[in-house]
């Protein structure tokens, strides 16, 4: 009995020391996925699944008939539409050393955009770049279609 | 000749053709949506060419293009909001659940309530399955920022390990501390706070 507790709690500690070590933290994970829907990373594709970890400088994609909605560590939400490109450029959220922004880069497509903490602390610390404008954000709920 | 036969008629490519300009000829257009019900927020629409402010629900710009001047708001129609934007607005996850755990003074011990309030939430985060856990501890400003910061850690630390304990599963689960540096109810220096003692948990 006590051998079976000694192996149970050595892998249970390995399971989540595993997690601890990761050396690069994720800003946010994937929730929704539909149809094409995936991640781009150092020249990899990746299929978005929910659950999948997401880190700065992701290029989030969807093909004709995907679609994907994500949670970032500030608790802002973003979805996709079809055929829509999004790269989480910058992310910094560490209020305990006031470090707050955040660039999101929509090449094209339909975006959903709910604001999260970073928004709420630094007002104008979040901005949505896209090839026809520049989104200035302080708080808030927005739809955008972008045509480049 | 069978393939000849097979091409598809004349008017048909132009109803196509026209099809395809259309979809070019959409121009790029930005809405500000209410957030439960009450106006949220600004955002300001600039290019090289000018700016919109864009501050009451429904109110949208339209955009032609990057050398093109956002137009002035307009309020837009919710059904047409709803048509164009349809499948971002079923993409959207549901919000992320927050709950408050409050502690005895400079202990890491949970008060009665918020002990009561732990398989609540391990019930939210296993519904959710697959879900990420953050766990934030804080402290109220009584002694350094160091010792908050260990402090506030420690009470992090405690949560987390009630939730495995209580069989949460296995997930992203990222436990930290803001010490006293981000208080819920704002004090003066070696204030206590029973308010501010308290660890904030997300489940995303």
């Amino acid at each position: 009995m006590r051998i079976l507790v000694l192996v149970l709690s050595t892998l249970l500690a390995t399971a989540f020391s595993v997690k601890a070590e990761d050396l690069i933290r994720p800003i946010g994970h994937v929730k929704i996925a539909t149809g094409d829907a995936s991640i781009q990373r150092d020249g990899r594709l990746i299929a978005a699944q929910p659950g999948y970890p997401l880190l700065q400088g992701d290029l989030l994609v969807t093909g004709a008939k995907g679609t994907m909605g994500v949670i970032l560590r500030d608790d802002t939400i973003l979805s996709m539409g079809s055929s829509t490109e999004t790269r989480l450029e910058k992310f910094s959220y560490e209020p305990a050393e006031h470090k707050l922004g955040m660039v999101v880069r929509v090449t094209k497509g339909i975006i959903g955009y709910l604001s999260g903490r970073i928004s709420k602390l630094a007002p104008g610390a979040v901005r949505l770049e896209t090839p026809v404008a520049t989104l200035g954000v302080r708080g808030t709920y927005l739809l955008a279609r972008i045509v480049p | 000749m069978n393939a000849r036969n097979q091409r598809p008629p004349l008017f048909i490519c132009l109803i196509i053709a026209l099809l395809l300009t259309g979809c070019a000829g959409q121009k790029s257009l930005v809405v500000l949506l209410p957030e439960n019900g009450k106006s949220s927020g600004e955002v300001t629409v600039v290019n090289s060419s000018g700016s919109q402010i864009l501050n009451q629900p429904w109110q949208a710009v339209e955009i032609s293009g990057g050398d093109a001047k956002p137009s002035a708001p307009v309020t837009m129609d919710e059904a047409a909001v709803q048509s164009v934007f349809a499948e971002v607005l079923t993409a959207m996850p549901a919000p992320p659940v927050h709950y408050t755990l409050y502690f005895k003074q400079n202990t890491v011990e949970l008060t009665p309530e918020s002990e009561h309030l732990l398989p609540e939430i391990l019930k939210a985060f296993n519904k959710r399955y697959p879900a990420q856990l953050s766990v934030i501890g804080h402290t109220d400003t009584m002694g350094t920022d160091g010792y908050n910061y260990r402090l506030g850690l420690q009470r992090a630390e405690t949560v987390t390990n009630m939730f495995r304990s209580l069989g949460a599963a296995p997930a992203t689960i990222e436990t930290s501390s803001h010490g006293k540096t981000d208080l819920l109810l704002q004090t003066g220096d070696q204030v206590p706070e029973q308010c501010n003692r308290r660890v904030e948990v997300t489940i995303r």
